[in-house]
């Protein structure tokens, strides 16, 4: 009789735990955007919420915490109840912060759930100064020994942190101007004040496309959807390759089943034909990652984005 | 031609003009709402963009747009809250007018001259945006410092104490530069505070120093009025004004092109174009020293601005693909998950929805003229409602407002601060108005001339060997002494 | 001579404000990168100015203190009774900011109000005195007006405030 009650009971608690967590999500979810709405990855947030929502059946409430750059944010988000419902979304700031030292979190501190999109930093020179392809470019400016006046969309950005290893990496100087956002550097560069832009596709395709900046190479493993002209460093014969992202995480400690719940979720999504659309128009490239392949990409990103954030701060 | 009739007929169906309504009720909703930003109601109805078509979708937040930005300006007039920046030039006029009694010429005039801004951004975007876009290009780093310095010197003219005035246009200044330094990114004034690193809130600092402090400054009038004064402020008949509005059309057009010019300058912080418009009106009127005191070419020199800068920073954003402020970015992402990536190739691939847009974009304007026509003697009860009840109400409103903005406890903190800051510069004559100038315009004036001086290998001749930038400096130069020849005159006249 | 004392105190204040952030820019790092200005250029050459404009302004203040013989006919009870007013009403949102994260949003806004109100109506001698129905109907008043705030914001707007986590609130 006792062994009854006890199996029972034992049941009945296994039952509610799986219920429990078959429930999740039971309210909305709180998906923290580190940056104001309008930025690139307020915009990719938005274009998520719909398909998640209707993956996951519930609400997402996006809370854009602007402030130091990602800082503010980050720091909420890592600190929030590890019940699964506060989600936000890690980029490469998620390891230039740490890298800066202005933060008190590090990138270990976060639960990985997914990488949606990729998109390279792209280097884009003003077309008329002459430069049609990378090696033209680092010959001239060798030769010349002059600096390049290289846009960035911000001090201590990852674009920022971007042009001053792409500098290295070539043997050249770049005079890195940082702006207060991507679309000014862009403004600069189109209207001549500065010889180029180091920046992420989604700011540059209108310009590159109205024939005012060329696209000379671009970071990623493979080319851009967006800059489908565009060759890689790679292809260039450098070995450098490094791209911007944008996922999913959350506080460390949550439990597997809202990993999965998650997982599943933007697996669905990634398929939805809208969110696909908003996607190419952002100039972004859709390459899902989960798991242990998602653990090793972070591991190997953060170590690379917070080296060189550490030299840009000594 | 033909793109146009296909985009009236994309823009003239029942759900599209529904949408499109929607939207700027919205906006207007919100926008009367101190702290809740035209960027946010975008970003609020951005998902149900999702799915509709394009021009349905992009018109709802066209709308969204135009009604936050008209919106401001009804609680700046009735409550002296700028729910933003380019609603405090109508502060200055508009709430000295309501306070008078006359809280229903101030709005309807407001409202007339918003539509008519509105109007004229919307035909100078579907004329002259590539034009447009070309000269806008053409400012570089030592432009932005010129037209900043240009701006500067409108404290001049905002204020009554000229050593004072100043003295409050640099405390702005300085307060502006605290945060993580634009072009090396050294902490400066931070004290490790992260809420700091990316500088004072401008929000927060907006309200501190015009809503809070009134009701601070209302605290203390409250005991002081012979007969304590429970009721609320009278009120006349609310209708909009078109005759009067219409009588100063000068005013009406200057403003509304500085509005679109300075709007379609990305990133020139475009709240200063009310400010220049209230300056160059006063500069222009026969009637200079009633400026601040409840003048209605105040109030239309502000209000058509502020509504004109709407179409002019669309130009940047729909030609170039460049969104000069927030609200345009997060308009520019509702395009892209419509589909429609902004640049030149707009206008020639995709013909119907530009010109929808457009036409979306007039339609929202209307809508956004009709709602206020309707919506004035509501707003207008807000005065009834009891003055103590009032206050506390305003407070509450502040606080969460300021509190949306980041979710963020400092901010409120950061209010309350500018609060007492801006209630003994109030009341010991120096003025909020010059204050937030600085806090606007310190970092576009600090980041582009140290951006200028970098670029240019620390050779300061930039300045005056480009011409935009030179002849900014010199009329910069002109008004300054125009300013104070007036301050000069109406002291001794009055004197 | 009532006017320019307080007055003068605050350019004191301002000036000594201004004074410590001058001394602290001193200790801004970072240097001026190709041939630019500094981080620390502005700060100090914004408080020199801004110090010099003060001294003249506070100078002026003085000068017209000391010749102006009307003295402010402000009426010492009033002019303490809404100091009183001003200094409860800045604590109160001081205070209110305090509690906001941790009694959420519903509770702290109906207490603001209800005490705001209170501190109004009971500092002030012409109005009637508190009944018992006057201060149900303010309790009243200030929880739907909290409520209806929160549901508007929370719903409405989507945007997330701190709640104490019961019932909703």
């Amino acid at each position: 009789m006792k062994k009854t009650i006890l199996t029972l009971s034992v049941a009945a608690a296994a039952l509610s735990s799986a219920l429990a967590f078959a429930d999740y999500p039971e309210k909305n979810i709180e998906f923290i955007v580190p940056w104001n709405a309008g930025g690139g990855a307020d915009n990719v947030v938005r274009a998520l919420q719909n398909p998640v929502e209707e993956a996951l059946g519930t609400n997402i409430v996006v809370r854009n915490i602007s402030g130091g750059g990602g800082a503010v944010g980050f720091s909420t988000a890592v600190a929030a109840k590890t019940d699964g419902y506060v989600m936000t979304i890690p980029t490469n700031a998620t390891f230039t912060l740490e890298g800066l030292g202005n933060v008190g979190f590090s990138y270990t501190d976060f639960e990985y759930i997914a990488r949606v999109l990729v998109e390279p930093y792209v280097l884009a020179v003003n077309s008329q100064k002459g430069w049609g392809s990378l090696e033209e470019l680092v010959n001239d400016l060798k030769e010349n020994d002059r600096p390049l006046m290289v846009g960035a969309s911000g001090v201590g950005s990852s674009t920022h942190i971007m042009a001053v290893a792409l500098a290295e990496e070539l043997g050249v100087h770049f005079e890195v101007v940082p702006y207060d956002s991507g679309a000014n550097a862009v403004t600069a560069a189109m209207g001549g004040h500065i010889d180029a832009v180091v920046l992420n596709p989604s700011e540059v395709v209108s310009a590159i496309d109205s024939g005012r900046l060329n696209a000379v190479v671009t970071t990623g493993d493979e080319r851009s959807g967006a800059l489908p002209d565009s060759p890689t460093m790679l292809e260039e014969g450098y070995d450098f390759s490094i791209s911007q992202w944008r996922g999913i995480a959350a506080p460390k400690g949550i439990s597997q089943e809202v990993e999965d719940r998650w997982v599943e979720a933007i697996q669905a999504a990634v398929e939805d034909p809208e969110f696909q659309r908003a996607a190419e128009m952002m100039g972004s490239d859709i390459m899902p990652l989960y798991g242990d392949e998602l653990d090793a990409f972070v591991e190997n990103t953060a170590q690379l984005m917070i080296e060189e954030a550490e030299k840009l701060a000594q | 031609m033909n793109d146009y009739i296909d985009a009236l007929g994309l823009v003239f169906q029942g759900y599209v003009l529904l949408a499109i309504a929607g939207g700027t009720l919205l906006g207007l909703i919100m926008g009367a709402l101190p702290g809740l930003t035209a960027a946010m109601a975008i970003a609020l109805l951005l998902p149900l963009t999702f799915g509709m078509p394009p021009v349905m979708g992009v018109g709802m937040l066209l709308g969204t747009l135009c009604g936050a930005i008209a919106g401001g300006s009804v609680s700046a007039t009735l409550l002296n809250i700028p729910g933003t920046p380019s609603s405090v030039a109508t502060t200055l006029d508009a709430f000295p007018m309501a306070r008078s009694g006359q809280a229903g010429r101030a709005l309807g005039i407001a409202i007339v001259a918003s539509f008519l801004g509105g109007i004229f951004s919307a035909v100078v975007l579907s004329v002259l945006a590539p034009p447009i876009a070309e000269f806008a290009l053409r400012f570089g780093a030592p432009e932005y410092f010129a037209l900043s310095v240009f701006g500067l010197v409108i404290i001049a003219s905002v204020s009554k104490n000229l050593a004072k005035g100043l003295a409050a246009g640099l405390i702005g200044l300085l307060l502006a530069t605290v945060g993580s330094d634009p072009m090396v990114g050294s902490a400066r004034f931070t004290y490790g505070n992260m809420s700091l690193l990316t500088g004072i809130n401008l929000l927060p600092a907006l309200i501190g120093l015009f809503a809070v402090s009134q009701v601070l400054a209302d605290v203390v009038d409250y005991f002081k009025t012979e007969k304590a004064d429970t009721s609320s402020t009278p009120v006349d008949k609310a209708s909009p004004r078109w005759i009067e509005v219409i009588k100063h059309w000068k005013v009406v057009l200057t403003s509304s092109v500085i509005g679109t010019i300075v709007g379609a300058i990305p990133g020139a912080g475009g709240s200063i174009a009310s400010f220049l418009s209230y300056d160059q009106a006063k500069k222009m009127s026969k009637t200079p020293e009633k400026f601040g005191k409840g003048h209605p070419e105040g109030i239309i020199a502000s209000e058509s601005s502020n509504n004109s800068l709407v179409g002019g920073s669309l130009i940047p954003m729909l030609t170039l693909g460049v969104p000069g402020e927030a609200a345009t970015a997060v308009l520019m992402g509702g395009l892209m998950i419509q589909g429609i990536r902004p640049g030149p190739t707009l206008f020639t691939e995709q013909g119907a929805i530009i010109y929808g847009i457009f036409i979306a974009f007039f339609v929202a304007n209307i809508f956004m003229m009709l709602f206020q026509w309707f919506g004035i003697r509501l707003f207008i009860k807000i005065l009834q409602i009891p003055r103590k009840l009032l206050m506390a109400m305003i407070l509450v409103f502040c606080v969460i407002g300021v509190y949306a903005v980041d979710s963020n406890i400092f901010n409120v903190y950061l209010m309350l601060a500018f609060g007492v800051l801006g209630f003994f510069l109030n009341k010991y004559g120096f003025g909020t108005a010059p204050v937030i100038l600085g806090l606007i315009l310190g970092p576009i004036a600090e980041s582009n001339l140290r951006r200028a001086l970098l670029v240019s290998g620390g050779d300061w001749s930039v300045f005056v060997s480009r011409p935009i930038s030179l002849a900014f400096l010199l009329v910069a130069l002109l008004f300054l002494a125009f300013s104070l020849w007036q301050n000069a005159k109406h002291k001794t006249t009055s004197a | 001579m009532q006017r320019p004392i307080p007055e003068a105190t605050f350019h004191i204040v301002l000036i000594g404000l201004v004074g410590y952030f001058l001394m602290e820019s001193y200790s801004i790092r970072g240097s001026a990168a190709g041939g630019s200005l500094s981080p620390a250029f502005f700060p100090k050459a914004i408080c020199v100015f801004l110090i010099v404009l003060l001294l003249l302004s506070l100078v002026r203040v003085i000068i017209e203190g000391v010749s102006s013989k009307d003295a402010d006919e402000v009426r010492e009870s009033s002019f303490r009774v809404s100091v009183i007013a001003w200094v409860t009403v800045l604590a109160l949102l001081i205070l209110y900011a305090f509690l906001l994260e941790p009694l959420g949003y519903v509770v702290t806004t109906a207490l603001l109000i209800f005490c705001m109100v209170s501190t109004l109506v009971l500092l002030n001698k012409q109005e009637q005195k508190a009944s018992l129905k006057g201060v149900a109907g303010l309790a009243g008043f200030s929880i739907l007006t909290s409520l209806a705030i929160f549901i508007l914001f929370s719903k409405g707007f989507s945007i997330i405030l701190p709640t104490l986590g019961i019932a909703g609130v």
